[in-house]
């Protein structure tokens, strides 16, 4: 009789224990540093960690919207998003995609490690120079690392890279190509072999077409128009402008 | 009998104190002090003297001088559109503090000051700062990426998100809380500021720019971790900004009349001011005169007038009417009429002044019936005599090596 008390005892200690244990992991999960924001995007975008049953589907209420490790994001049809690390990495997401990030970041700007599996869709990247730091693109076939680039990929293992260099790995085979400036490289449907190419201006515009309406900043220029006037005297007109950042 | 005698008494003084009042009130001078001015840059000095017009004034002059020193310098007040406005550059490489009083002479013979009391002994202190921006202390601590907008860069007026990236080891941290500031204006109430991430969605805000200020009070010092500026732009909109520096010369002129009965007596006066100026290059150039009705051979000068040319920070020429500088124990800021010359060489490390003029001219007595004393040295040479004010004349050459 005494053993079957203590095991009820030790029975519902265990549970009260694990339910505070469990409780405090959540808040543990919901309380780390994010490692990304959604700084823009065009409804219908979804943000879900199962994890910690996270289901948000952004409103304008959500711009600015944190990303931690372990969230997926999906744009839905018609729908892109742009999103920033905190390093200042940018993601650009395509309609219908569905990507999970992952990653940690250090006490300064310079430690952080992040990893974006790209389970459907496509995303273009702008990479700030990671130094020791991990930067990675994963599909179910390749596995593309960089250090500080301008590069798009696909699920379907296809990567571009715009400028800067990419290394890009058959996940199965572990087949590794750099590719350069205005290079693609791909990945058969088995992971086992990595094919390249070059690409030229125009197909390299051609792949960056539908990321436009992404680009975030509109940088200051100053035009100077110079004319004589009527003395003979050179005059200058400066306007200042800004001009839509292009990649 | 006595009574009415008393009552009389305090009529007549309140009376008196009434008008004593309204005449020493006739003309107030207003100015607020800044904060802090700049060195090495035209800093503005307004004041605005309500009632006052064109034709009532003579002259107007600012006088200053740095971290207390025994004299003041000098220079003339434009009047434009109904404020007196002083450009002020501060070319004291070392004082931290300026202190200055503003006079203006009128044609009725009044001088009015600000402070209007006493001003040669309470002027207006400042301080002076080698910039205007924060001197808060860099918080080391804190590292950060700035994520939106970015610095100098513009956004659209519906995409404004300010969002700053924080990392920092707690530990290594005192106490505090981050304050974030738009334009100034504290808005960490309305801001997300958690302790890694800050951000926050300004609703309307304007077109044009705008800046950033995130800081960090400790418990002891309040410091400042970033700031940058960005734009707010509607695309298709472009700003001028101006045509560059033009040579064309720059010429002004204004004409004054004022009508004055006093009891009787007419007391006209007219004047007449003009000023041509303008640069070719490093050259810059200059001429001013100033005439009136009023000048007499019993005041000293009041027609004024000078040239001025100089090539950059390497060589300046005054002729006329100069208010030119070489130490506070010799001359510093007084008006002389003769020429002021320098040359600077070598960055400035070797510098010539030649000043040669007259201080005061010699203005003759008005009474000839007075009896004329003369003054003599030890050895019978008469030196001075009271019949007339003395011309008084400046030589002087300066040659200084840093």
């Amino acid at each position: 009789m005494n053993t079957f008390r203590k095991f009820i005892y030790a029975g519902v200690l265990a549970f009260i224990f694990f339910g505070m244990a469990s409780e405090e992991l959540a808040a543990f999960q919901q309380t780390e540093r994010h490692i990304g924001i959604v700084r823009k995007f065009k409804p219908d975008v979804t943000v879900q960690n199962l994890n910690i049953g996270k289901l948000d589907t952004l409103t304008l209420d959500n711009l600015g919207e944190k990303l931690f490790s372990g969230d997926s994001l999906f744009t839905a049809q018609g729908a892109y998003a742009l999103v920033l690390f905190m390093d200042n990495s940018v993601a650009k997401v395509k309609p219908n995609s569905l990507l999970r990030i992952t990653g940690d970041v250090g006490t300064t700007s310079k430690e952080s490690n992040t990893r974006i599996n790209l389970n459907k869709g496509e995303v273009f990247l702008e990479v700030q120079p990671q130094g020791n730091n991990d930067f990675e693109v994963a599909t179910s076939r390749s596995l593309a690392s960089v250090k500080g680039t301008n590069f798009g990929s696909r699920s379907n293992g296809y990567t571009w890279v715009e400028e800067g260099q990419v290394d890009l790995m058959a996940l199965n085979s572990g087949d590794t190509q750099s590719l350069f400036s205005n290079m693609f490289g791909t990945v058969d449907e088995d992971g086992e072999n990595v094919n390249s190419g070059t690409l030229s201006d125009e197909e390299l515009a051609e792949l960056y077409e539908g990321y436009e309406e992404m680009d975030q900043n509109f940088v200051e220029k100053e035009m100077i128009l110079r004319f004589r006037d009527e003395n003979g005297q050179i005059r200058e007109i400066r306007i200042n402008l800004f001009e839509q950042e292009q990649n | 009998m006595f009574k009415r005698v008393f009552e009389k008494i305090i009529f007549c003084t309140v009376l008196s104190l009434a008008i004593w009042g309204n005449v020493q009130a006739q003309y107030n001078v207003q100015h607020q002090a800044p904060v802090a001015l700049e060195r090495s840059t035209a800093n503005t000095l307004e004041f605005a003297v309500p009632g006052i017009s064109q034709g009532d004034i003579q002259q107007a002059r600012l006088f200053y001088r740095y971290d207390g020193d025994f004299s003041y310098q000098q220079m003339e007040v434009n009047y434009q559109n109904g404020t007196f406005r002083a450009s002020f550059d501060i070319q004291n490489e070392n004082a931290s503090v300026v202190e200055y009083y503003f006079e203006v002479t009128l044609l009725s013979g009044e001088t009015v000051y600000y402070p209007n009391t006493s001003p040669q002994d309470n002027p207006v202190e400042v301080e002076i700062v080698d910039t205007l921006e924060d001197e808060k202390p860099l918080l080391e601590e804190i590292d950060y990426t700035i994520l939106s907008p970015t610095s100098g860069n513009g956004v659209t007026k519906d995409d404004v998100l300010i969002a700053i990236a924080l990392f920092y080891d707690k530990n290594n941290l005192e106490p505090g809380e981050f304050r974030l500031y738009l334009d100034e204006k504290d808005i960490t109430s309305d801001a997300d500021t958690s302790a890694y991430y800050i951000y926050y969605i300004p609703q309307n805000l304007n077109t044009g720019r705008h800046r950033v200020a995130l800081e960090y009070e400790g418990e002891d010092e309040v410091y400042r971790v970033v700031e940058w500026n960005f734009a707010v732009v509607a695309p298709g909109q472009e700003t001028f900004t101006g045509f560059g520096p033009s040579n064309a010369p720059q010429i002004s002129a204004e004409l004054a009349a004022r009508n004055q009965v006093i009891s009787g007596n007419t007391n006209n006066a007219y004047t007449g001011r003009t000023r041509i100026s303008g640069r070719y290059g490093n050259w810059r150039y200059s001429a001013n005169g100033y005439l009136t009705s009023q000048e007499s051979d019993r005041l000293q000068p009041q027609n004024r007038y000078g040239v001025n040319v100089s090539y950059g920070n390497l060589f300046n020429f005054e002729a006329g009417h100069v208010y030119p500088s070489m130490s506070q124990f010799t001359i510093s800021g007084r008006r002389i009429h003769g020429v002021n010359t320098s040359l600077h060489l070598l960055e400035e490390k070797l510098n010539l002044q030649f000043i040669y003029g007259e201080l005061e001219r010699g203005v003759t007595n008005l009474y000839d019936s007075l009896v004329v004393e003369e003054v003599v040295n030890s050895n019978g040479q008469v030196v001075d005599n009271n019949y007339f004010s003395p011309m008084m004349r400046v030589v002087a050459e300066h040659f200084s090596v840093r």
